[in-house]
């Protein structure tokens, strides 16, 4: 066998602060690898992506896990199947949970009595938390026919709640079905949902049974995406009576199903748009807002100018009401390329801030569309141009702003790779042209996403037969730093500083506390820091939170004050005129009046006020001495010569 | 929303991975190699070129075929493209040592006179590095000089054992009477491609009369071996028990007696005797020899004589029954000959510890059985049942590995229902090493999955029309129609059939990492099919039966691949409309490094001390003063300490002296240091001077104002002014 496994690192090790790190292979390159299923990430940062690859000549489903930043050996997870498996996709949840799906025949049956087609399962296994291998594969669903275009599309959040959506083609019921469309079949979109332990089928989502479906494809897959309540969304391509393919979706409460909702416009302008969408791309933010994007195509009489892609969104529910979409607009008006234009598929993403992210092939130039749910903003090429026909891409947000875009690209000698890009918060850039393997064709690129603007890229390369399973991550800072800090004025040895962890994909975090500039070393895993005294001079500092992960990448909090007060009452002495002696006593927190009695040497005293005028019988030196408090509790005798004349 | 920028980051970085080179199951362009090219001034392509082998090292391709007009057996270095003739007339069926040297072939031209004197097909072998005659044209050798002479390339194959002449067969053939025409027809046949071992000493062959061969009448329908080097001719396939050869069986024909049936020790391809010469459809006769001479595979009949059988099917075994036989003839006479697969396996060690006698056929065939076989018995058909397709198995390099094709039933995939007409042939190979149940042994390759002569129907169930096993056994090439595999959930696809049924197509399974390849295309593109002019036909199959790729033939390091096709789509300038010759070299990928670009990536936050100086100051109870001082960056650090003291003004007497009593200021102490690197938290320590210890003692401690000064180039001084108290020490005097 002549696969190689290559899963240290063979690339230069990371550089400081590093956030797109070169990409790794996972495995191969290998006649055995026999496809790629995709890529997943949990908000903590783990993840892991499945493949194929063949055992004894059998195609297995292999597992490689991210963890602390690092990808471990693969792993097999169909153990318990005799057969070929197809189709993997994963999930993933926190604490390195991971949920995978597949098919497998496990039975033939025969058609028309001629026909012999094997009958495929859905089947699902997973790896609990901190567990080293999968369990014992549970069925999804029995009988998916022939497996036949199933691209089911598995979406998990990171509580471990998970839905997915596959197509069955039935072979069988084909006659049944008068098909709308040359090369129709007939087809049942279904969901099934994972509750954390088992699985639920949910049935067809499908709105008429009695409508033939396209001929199953990658652009025309259906898609879903899942909140963090389980509240979840699938979209798929259907044809209405009238034959013209739309895009409608349905919500996905856990175990049961919302009513059907167009998605794709039917007209623009007045004009009617009859020509076929596809390539439905779907995400849904923390609090249940959903964004649709979806390739509209182009035809003499259209109302568009070309191919164009649409974006519609769908209301939370709270802030608006959430019954219907909002209605599709075109992304990017401007598109060059006419009518011939070549627009690749979508792929969107929506954080909690309503904000929306879309990244397309844009006839050959990869074009980000960022906007929100009342509008598109801006639209703007990214880099390197797309590479091979209908290539796939992927966008991921980061609520703070910025996000990752990645493409199937070449370098500049031609040389097939995946163009990353990493847009920050702070509106810096970092980009990387990746591969792996053996080089060659870059195959099935996904991207997981963390929710927090991080992603793993991962994708096939090489021509099969000589094909590897190569993986890059584009990590983001963590995220917005909350410190607390004491408000007023305070002794020094009350200046603790503290803050809760921030979300990051990319922990642990270590942590500094900077005080005027200066960077205070945080004991591992504290949330809390003592300031030394020591620095803490009188008067007003600033104080600031610096995280980093374990990829370099810094986020600092914005500052706060930390007013000091850690010396007893200044106290001054001046002559007031003749043989008056004036007694000021000050204090940065404020003197505390009734705490101070003074002595003023000449057999005098008084007490209970911050200013004294005394005047001396004769004329002499003397010696004025002090108790004093101020309101934070510094105390002292304070003793001050005078000079009377 | 932000603005992006737009401007990618300038400076990359620049990781590499190095990766390990990788073989795969992809071929490169395929060429056309009947055709004279190179040095000579005129390119040249055959008329028609037919049954291609390459030698072991890839430098020749033998083929027949016919140059201008002029047909024969020919032999193409690879390396200048010249084409040599290795015997004129009809000469066929060729064989290729490793280093190309010796050339096998059948032929009933008496290409040694002195030495054939039959009318019949004879098994020569050509040595190349001997040249013809001159203006001979390589005809033959000329009579007085004899095949001692030095310098006559040909030798005699299928000669008599002990002896160079060729034999004298003996009639009445299978047509009856002798005639002229008939004798030329019958005689001995060795199969093209694999009848030679690659050094070229050993060469098996078959005979389709009856002959003196062996010194004694020698029955037709035998497999025999030649050692080229000591002369000896020997019978392979042995009756069991008595070491002679296997009797003819034969059914006569009430019709006519050219149609009597008869049942030897090998498989003629068919229901009668074969003829030469053979069909170009139909190349397929004799039996195959391993590379290393050790040996020899054929397709038996009359099996229950050759072979350990049940003991009820030893004696009742159907003579027309067909089944893969095998024997190492390297390891002595007497080694028996080996059924390669078949109904039953009574050497099975759970069979032999069943006691069975007999295993059921038909339907009431089990695979639970402990002496049943891999495949079904079919009592009248055996393991061939089409004669459409190659039936010679063919042998990897060592022999141990076996490939054939049947339309048996599977019985280990439950294949027991299965009407016989439901039966299409798929190819298996079979690991003849010593230990394993044929059961174990056998792997099915390809799975028919369907019926019928339309074009779906040949899509799923066309005939697996000729195979060949590489050297080591782990690449098994295959020519067919079909093209929807269910792949038996095993073999993945590297290049994917052709979109639909039609030219046969060349595929290649690489056993090592479980791929199937297409390796026949249109020059166009691995997209295009195979092509030759035809008439579409909706449904049906425009193309003839063995229209497309025949005939694979590797090298010994599986990396080229010799067929012939009568497609013209597959080399560009192909023009003959003819069957060609073509080779296909397989893609060795070489080393790769794989460049990645990273950008540098964002500076982090920054970080900048704040221009100021924060001073905290610690009493210690040695009378020492601790001044904690944090700085922006290096420089210089100085503290002074400063208190007020009385003095006395100059009067002359004590009573003027009280009430001139003064306060003066007065630095009681500092102290001075140089900081490098990046500041931060810095200490100073002030002691006061020896003249104010007695003060601070008189007052129970010295309060001060000591002033912290910090310096550096390009800034302006900072300066900080704290409070401080010097506690009296417990030493001081008073």
């Amino acid at each position: 066998m002549l696969a190689t496994v290559v899963l240290t690192l063979l690339l230069m090790a990371p550089v400081a602060h590093a956030v797109i790190l070169p990409a790794v292979t996972i495995d191969g390159p290998s006649p055995d690898i026999a496809g790629f299923g995709g890529v997943a990430m949990a908000e903590d940062g783990t993840g892991g992506l499945v493949y194929m690859k063949k055992v004894d000549g059998v195609a297995h489903v292999f597992v490689s896990r991210y963890l602390e930043g690092h990808w471990l050996a693969p792993i097999m997870v169909d153990t318990s199947d005799q057969f070929a498996a197809s189709w993997p996709r994963i999930g993933a949840a926190d604490d390195g949970e991971l949920l995978v799906v597949w098919a497998t025949p496990f039975a033939t049956e025969h058609e028309n009595n001629e026909i012999e087609r094997p009958v495929d399962e859905l089947e699902g296994a997973m790896l609990a938390p901190g567990a080293s291998s999968f369990g014992e594969a549970a069925i999804v669903d029995p009988d998916i026919g022939d497996a036949d275009g199933t691209s089911p599309s598995l979406a998990m959040n990171s509580t471990g709640q998970a839905d997915v959506v596959y197509r069955v083609v039935e072979h069988g019921a084909a006659n049944a079905v008068p098909a709308l469309h040359a090369g129709d079949v007939a087809e049942q979109v279904r969901v099934a949902h994972f509750g954390g332990f088992r699985w639920t089928q949910l049935g067809a989502v499908n709105r008429n049974a009695g409508i033939s479906m396209r001929s199953p494809t990658a652009e025309d897959a259906p898609q879903i995406a899942i909140g963090p309540t389980s509240k979840g969304i699938v979209v798929w391509q259907e044809p209405e009576i009238s034959g013209v393919a739309r895009i409608w979706a349905r919500r996905v409460f856990g175990s049961s199903l919302g009513y059907v909702m167009p998605v794709s416009a039917t007209s623009l302008g007045g004009a009617a748009i009859v020509t076929e969408a596809d390539a439905p791309s779907v995400a849904v933010s923390l609090t249940g807002q959903a964004v649709v994007a979806y390739r509209q195509a182009y035809a003499h009489g259209s109302p568009l100018p070309g191919p164009r892609i649409f974006i519609n969104d769908l209301p939370d529910g709270e802030s608006e009401k959430g019954l219907e979409f909002s209605g599709a607009v075109v992304a990017d008006a401007t598109v060059a390329g006419g009518t011939a234009a070549k627009i690749g598929p979508p792929s969107v993403d929506i954080d909690e801030h309503r904000e929306v992210r879309l990244l397309y092939d844009s006839d050959g130039a990869p074009s980000v569309v960022e906007g929100n749910d009342k509008s598109v903003l801006e639209t703007v090429p990214l880099g390197p141009l797309f590479s091979g026909g209908e290539a796939p891409s992927a966008s991921v947000m980061n609520p703070s702003g910025g996000g990752i875009s990645a493409w199937p690209s070449t370098t500049p000698a031609g040389v097939p790779a995946v163009a990353v890009r990493e847009d920050f918060p702070d509106e810096s850039v970092q980009t990387a042209l990746v591969a792996g393997g053996a080089g060659g064709p870059i195959d099935e690129l996904a991207v997981g996403r963390s929710g927090l603007g991080d992603g793993l890229i991962a994708f096939q390369q090489g021509i099969t037969g000589n094909a590897a399973i190569v993986a890059a991550q584009a990590t983001a800072p963590p995220a917005e730093l909350l410190l607390s800090a004491p408000k007023g004025w305070i002794k020094p040895s009350q200046a603790t500083v503290s803050w809760p962890t921030p979300q990051s994909a990319n922990g642990p975090l270590t942590y500094h506390i900077v005080l005027d500039g200066h960077q205070l070393e945080v004991p591992p895993g504290a949330n809390s820091l003592r300031i030394d005294s020591r620095r803490l001079s009188n008067g007003t500092h600033e104080v600031q939170l610096l995280a980093t992960d374990i990829d370099g990448q810094s986020t600092l909090s914005s500052p706060s004050e930390l007013q000091v007060d850690g010396t007893p009452p200044n106290v001054t002495v001046s002559r007031g005129g003749g043989s008056v002696a004036v007694v000021r006593v000050s204090a940065l927190a404020g003197v505390e009046s009734h705490a101070v009695q003074v002595n003023f040497g000449d057999g005098h005293s008084a007490r209970g006020r911050a200013l004294y005028r005394h005047r001396y019988a004769h004329p002499g030196v003397y010696q004025i001495v002090l108790r004093v408090r101020d309101k934070v509790g510094n105390a002292g005798v304070v003793r001050r010569l005078v000079k009377v004349r | 929303m932000r603005r992006l920028v737009l401007v990618l980051a300038a400076t990359f970085c620049l990781a590499l991975c190095a990766a390990t080179a990788a073989e795969a199951d992809v071929f490169g362009p395929i060429e056309l190699v009947s055709a004279a090219a190179g040095s000579q001034a005129v390119y040249e392509q055959a008329d028609h070129a037919y049954e291609p082998v390459v030698s072991g090292d890839g430098r020749y391709v033998a083929f027949a075929g016919s140059f201008g007009g002029v047909s024969g057996v020919w032999r193409r270095d690879l390396e200048t493209g010249v084409v040599e003739q290795v015997a004129a007339g009809n000469a066929t069926l060729p064989s290729i040592s490793a280093d190309g040297q010796y050339v096998s072939f059948t032929t009933n031209e008496r290409l040694v006179p002195s030495e054939d004197r039959n009318q019949g097909p004879d098994v020569y072998r050509r040595d190349m590095a001997l040249e013809c005659t001159p203006g001979s044209s390589c005809e033959a050798c000329p009579e007085p000089q004899g095949p001692e002479t030095p310098g006559c390339p040909y030798a005699v194959v299928s000669a008599v054992n002990g002896g160079e002449e060729a034999p004298e067969y003996t009639f009445p053939a299978p047509t009856g009477e002798l005639s002229a025409s008939e004798e030329t027809r019958f005689g001995s046949l060795a199969d093209g491609r694999t009848a030679m071992s690659a050094d070229g000493r050993y060469v098996a062959f078959v005979t389709t009369t009856g002959s003196n061969l062996l010194g004694a009448p020698t029955p037709a329908l035998q497999v025999l071996l030649r050692d080229m080097k000591t002369h000896e001719t020997k019978l392979v396939s042995e009756e069991l028990g008595s070491g002679g050869p296997v009797q003819l069986t034969v059914e006569e024909s009430e019709a006519t007696r050219e149609n009597s049936q008869r049942y030897g020790a090998v498989y003629p391809g068919g229901k009668l005797t074969p003829t030469f010469p053979p069909s170009v459809e139909k190349p397929w006769v004799g039996a195959s020899i391993s590379a290393d001479g050790s040996t020899v595979t054929w397709m038996g009949q009359n099996i229950n004589h050759q072979a350990l059988l049940m003991p009820t099917e030893q004696g009742t075994l159907s003579h027309k029954l067909t089944e893969p036989l095998w024997r190492r003839i390297g390891e002595g006479p007497s080694t028996p000959t080996r059924r390669v697969t078949g109904g039953s396996d009574p050497t099975s060690p759970a069979c032999i510890a069943s006691g069975e006698q007999e295993v059921l056929g038909g339907r009431n065939a089990s695979p639970s059985d402990p002496c049943a076989g891999p495949l079904g018995l079919e009592p009248q058909r055996g393991i061939t049942s089409s004669e459409e397709g190659n039936f010679v198995p063919e042998l990897s390099g060592n022999g141990e590995v076996v490939a054939f094709v049947s339309g048996a039933r599977q019985l280990a995939s439950g294949e027991i229902d299965r009407e016989p007409e439901e039966i299409h042939e798929d190819l298996y190979v079979v690991n003849m090493a010593e230990g394993l149940t044929r059961v174990a042994a056998t792997r099915r390759l390809t799975e028919k999955d369907g019926l019928g002569t339309t074009t779906e129907g040949i899509e799923k169930s066309g005939t697996i029309t000729d195979y060949a096993v590489s050297e080591d056994g782990t690449q098994i090439a295959f020519t067919t129609e079909r093209t929807l595999y269910p792949l038996l959930g095993s073999l993945t696809y590297v290049t994917a059939p052709a979109a639909r049924a039609g030219m046969g197509e060349l595929f290649d399974i690489d056993l090592a990492d479980e791929t199937l390849t297409r390796v026949t295309h249109g020059f166009a593109g691995a997209e295009q099919p195979s092509e030759r002019p035809h008439v579409e036909s909706p449904g049906s199959d425009p193309y003839e039966p063995r229209d497309g790729a025949l005939y694979p033939s590797f090298s010994q390091s599986g990396n080229e691949l010799g067929f012939s096709s009568n497609a013209d789509n597959l080399a560009f300038g192909d023009g003959n409309k003819e069957s060609d010759a073509f080779l296909v070299p397989r893609v060795i990928f070489a080393p790769q490094t794989v460049r990645q670009f990273v950008s540098a990536p964002p500076p982090p936050p920054a970080i900048v001390p704040h221009w100021r100086l924060d001073v905290t100051a610690t009493s210690k109870r040695n009378g020492t003063v601790v001044l904690n001082v944090v700085v922006p960056t290096s420089g210089t650090l100085s503290a002074t300490a400063r208190t007020a003291v009385r003095v006395l003004a100059r009067v002359s007497s004590i009573r003027a002296r009280r009430g001139r009593e003064a306060l003066a200021t007065r630095a009681v102490a500092s102290a001075k240091t140089s900081i490098k690197g990046d500041g931060g938290l810095q200490t100073l320590t002030l002691t006061l001077s020896h003249a104010y210890l007695s003060l601070a003692a008189h007052r129970g401690g010295l309060a001060a104002a000591a002033t912290v000064t910090f310096s550096t180039a390009g800034h302006a001084a900072l300066r900080v002014s704290v409070p401080v108290s010097f506690h009296r020490t417990a030493g001081a005097r008073r």
